[in-house]
């Protein structure tokens, strides 16, 4: 991971949350969002330490 | 854990996010780029479901220290979601003294179990390394995250450095 890997991890991971207009915010949409994010990390053909190094536990 | 089935969909306009960032906590190395993660958060998370902490603490407002560990427990009761951008800590012979090292301490996870968080949905633990840099410590994180699950929070992001 590098200092400008995190804004666009969280970045990615809030537009998910926040998008769209349901009255109530999703909590399924965490994890796929990350999952999103680490792949737009993989897309930029970096290595596994700047990827990897992004969990997500619970619902 | 009942995590799933003591949920509460969160109302979108109820919905409050704490913005914690300590670019230069009391020990271990400053964090570059904490306000920049914050910033683009402002782009997407509306201002009326931001938290406000003190100005001199805000990243936003330039501030070079960042969060106290008691405005952090302050606002924690009323926030949904919580952005903590700061070094870890573990303690390995009392893990509920493991925690976040702030700009004045450790906020320990021990001083945040009494808290009672009933909107507590998602803490997303940014840069969550080591303060004295410690290649031997990958699970660390690993533990604050589960640890932050009895805290209250029912999703957990974190990032695990690798030093």
């Amino acid at each position: 991971m590098s200092d400008e890997d995190g804004p666009l991890v969280s970045r990615t991971v809030y537009e998910e949350l926040y998008k769209g207009v349901e009255p109530f915010l999703d909590p399924e949409t965490v994890p796929y969002a990350l999952d999103d994010a680490v792949r737009k990390l993989r897309a930029r053909g970096l290595t596994p330490e700047r990827w990897a190094p992004y969990i997500h536990i619970g619902i | 854990m009942s995590a799933r089935s003591s949920f509460r969909p969160i109302p979108r306009g109820e919905c409050k996010i704490l913005l914690a960032a300590v670019p230069a906590p009391h020990e271990g190395l400053p964090l570059n780029g904490t306000r920049l993660e914050m910033e683009e958060i402002t782009h997407i998370v509306p201002a009326l479901g931001r938290l406000s902490i003190p100005l001199e603490e805000d990243v936003l407002h330039h501030s070079k220290n960042g969060v106290y560990a008691k405005t952090v427990l302050e606002k924690l009761p009323e926030a949904s979601i919580l952005h903590l951008a700061c070094h870890g800590k573990q303690d390995h012979n009392s893990p509920l003294n493991s925690g976040f090292i702030m700009r004045d301490e450790t906020l320990t996870i021990s001083k945040i179990l009494p808290l009672n968080l009933q909107h507590a949905f998602l803490a997303f633990l940014s840069a969550c390394e080591t303060a004295q840099g410690d290649a031997n410590n990958p699970n660390q994180t690993i533990h604050l995250a589960a640890a932050m699950m009895f805290t209250g929070f029912k999703s957990i992001v974190a990032t695990m450095w690798y030093v």
